[in-house]
């Protein structure tokens, strides 16, 4: 049996060779460039929430499953249709469809997989290609379509009927989501690969956490003074170099691929936390791997559940070694952090799981 | 705000003063300390001066937290961010990556098994992520013939790898950076992942086994 439901990835610049990445392909921040509800289209987003709610009529021993873990599958396999039309009813057009796969290699294509529906749902009856937004195989659509807008067709282009199929897939015969191991055999089922997993889970923090605000109330009164601060310059542009104690600045010029702050006034990730700090009277040294060696180190090996609000949170090429720190944060709680993530982007609420490499916090207050 | 001009018979006291001062300061031996094991949760600072020449020692003066005041002399106005590239660099700071690696954990395997293990995990990492030459491996992957590539092959980039000892001789690991575009679109650099291998013998002849992941 094909042990994923989705198919292959595209064929040689994935952009212009998947239709479904026609108009929703990312930059090149990915994770990085962050992502919320608010990034989703309206009626894709009632789609993951509509089944959430109806999975338990067919999978009643379905525990935890939540509208990011079907936003997080959708944003990996589709960009949760990003550029297609979505009907009231919740038809997609023009439908989706992944790249014959017929193991001629194209798009990393290595899989000849014969024909299950004549082309019902693929267009083809020549072989088999994944549908939807969740990028269905025909046939494992076989096995878990249902109809999730009442109009008795079960219908992978339809994004109701696809995200519930997706939630009934994820749900097994009865998984508990909540739990960590039973999420992570969802997630590998739906394509067998460990960086898949990782991927999705990554945007399952960034969805999860985006859905609610920072909860100041009951912070030590310096914590809140430092996170109000952070939190105030929301929406100040990254500069590379930029920003110190007083606030944001121009940067400098510049990195190795040339990207320049001199010409815009704001913070890197370092300047932000300096700045918030400052606000308490803390003077912190202007990187973020220097910023590592201030106050009581937590290590990676803790985790994220060891953070508490005003903490600088880490990440590093190789967690452990702090030299290679190349990022810092202030965690916020609720498993957010206030951040001035790269070039390009503004400071902004991020969720700690998120980005990769993880390398542990700093307790200054 | 302007500032008042200093005496010239001061200046040259004052350079003289330093230039004396700095060359006690070279003759002194280098305060660095060594590398950090494997096993450390802190790493060595030793290569922090070479990737952002411009950091200020890190004070241990808020050790505990408490007074913050006491903080270090850090500069008011901004500096040079540290040279490691941040998100969405590109090939150009592939490079420091690599060296980013290779200065903070330093080499601890024969040269040989260094290079055969990196190269095996690369490819163990792109087959991993994009379905290519998973038949190489049908213990890591049991379904090799049967896999839906998570990442695209067009931009997939190993960023920059190291091998090293896992704890013991006959364990190792290799640490990567890598980007990839997603079947979203999406593409993400700097993901961290690593691959663990055991050293088994085979008619007398050692080999690297990778380990599954999950």
């Amino acid at each position: 049996m094909f042990a994923a439901v989705c198919c292959a990835a595209p064929v040689g610049n994935a952009i212009s060779a998947y239709m479904a990445l026609k108009t929703g392909a990312q930059g090149g921040g990915g994770i990085a460039e962050g992502g919320s509800a608010a990034d989703i289209p309206p009626r894709m987003l009632a789609a993951y929430k509509k089944a959430v709610q109806n999975v338990g009529l067919y999978v009643p021993r379905c525990q935890g499953m939540r509208w990011p873990i079907l936003a997080a599958i959708a944003k990996v396999e589709s960009n949760h249709a990003i550029g297609r039309t979505v009907a009231g009813n919740g038809d997609i057009r023009p439908k989706m469809y992944g790249v014959l796969l017929n193991g001629s290699g194209q798009g990393g294509n290595i899989t000849a997989v014969p024909d299950s529906d004549r082309g019902k749902w693929d267009g083809t009856a020549t072989g088999e290609r994944a549908v939807g937004p969740f990028q269905f195989l025909p046939s494992v659509w076989e096995r878990v379509g249902r109809d999730g807008n009442g109009d008795k067709i079960a219908d992978p282009h339809n994004a109701d009927d696809a995200a519930l199929g997706a939630a009934l897939y994820l749900c097994g015969r009865g998984r508990d989501l909540a739990k960590s191991t039973q999420l992570r055999a969802a997630i590998f089922q739906y394509n067998h690969s460990d960086e898949y997993v990782a991927n999705v889970l990554g945007w399952i923090a960034q969805y999860t956490t985006s859905a609610a605000g920072p909860d100041l109330k009951n912070l030590p009164g310096k914590v809140r003074i430092v996170i109000d601060a952070a939190l105030s310059q929301r929406g100040v542009p990254y500069s590379w170099g930029g920003g110190n104690a007083d606030g944001p600045s121009y940067g400098f010029c510049c990195s190795r691929s040339g990207k320049s702050g001199t010409s815009i006034k704001g913070f890197d990730c370092s300047g932000l936390t300096s700045y918030a700090y400052a606000r308490v009277g803390v003077r912190l040294p202007r990187t973020a791997d220097a910023q590592a060696g201030v106050g009581r180190r937590l290590p990676a090996g803790l985790g994220t559940s060891a953070l508490r609000p005003g903490d600088l949170v880490f990440y590093a090429y190789v967690p452990g070694r702090d030299s290679t720190i190349h990022h810092v944060g202030i965690y916020v709680g609720g498993g957010r952090m206030i951040n001035a993530p790269r070039p390009g982007t503004v400071v902004r609420l991020d969720s700690v799981d998120t980005m990769s490499g993880f390398a542990g916090g700093a307790r200054l207050l | 705000m302007t500032t008042t001009p200093r005496s010239p018979r001061l200046l040259l006291a004052s350079t003289v003063l330093l230039t004396v001062a700095g060359g006690a300061l070279l003759d002194m031996p280098q305060a660095q300390p060594p590398p950090a094991p494997a096993a450390s949760p802190r790493a060595s600072r030793a290569a922090t001066s070479a990737t952002s020449p411009s950091a200020p020692t890190a004070s241990s003066s808020l050790a505990g937290g408490t007074d913050s005041s006491a903080s270090p002399s850090a500069p008011t106005q901004s500096a040079p961010e540290s040279a490691l590239p941040p998100h969405g660099e590109g090939v150009a700071g592939d490079q420091t990556v690599q060296r980013s690696l290779e200065t903070a954990w330093p080499p601890d395997l024969p040269a040989a098994d260094e290079r055969e293990l990196r190269t095996e995990g690369r490819a163990l990492l792109r087959a991993d992520a994009t379905g290519v030459g998973r038949g190489q491996w049908p213990d890591v992957f049991p379904a090799s013939n049967q896999v839906a590539p998570a990442f695209a092959t067009a931009r997939f980039r190993v960023q920059a790898a190291i091998a090293r000892r896992d704890g013991n001789p006959a364990k190792a690991v290799v640490h990567l950076v890598w980007a990839g575009m997603d079947r979203g679109g999406t593409f993400t650099d700097l993901r961290v992942s690593e691959w663990h291998f055991t050293r088994t013998f085979e008619k007398g002849a050692a080999t690297w086994t990778p380990q599954p992941r999950l």
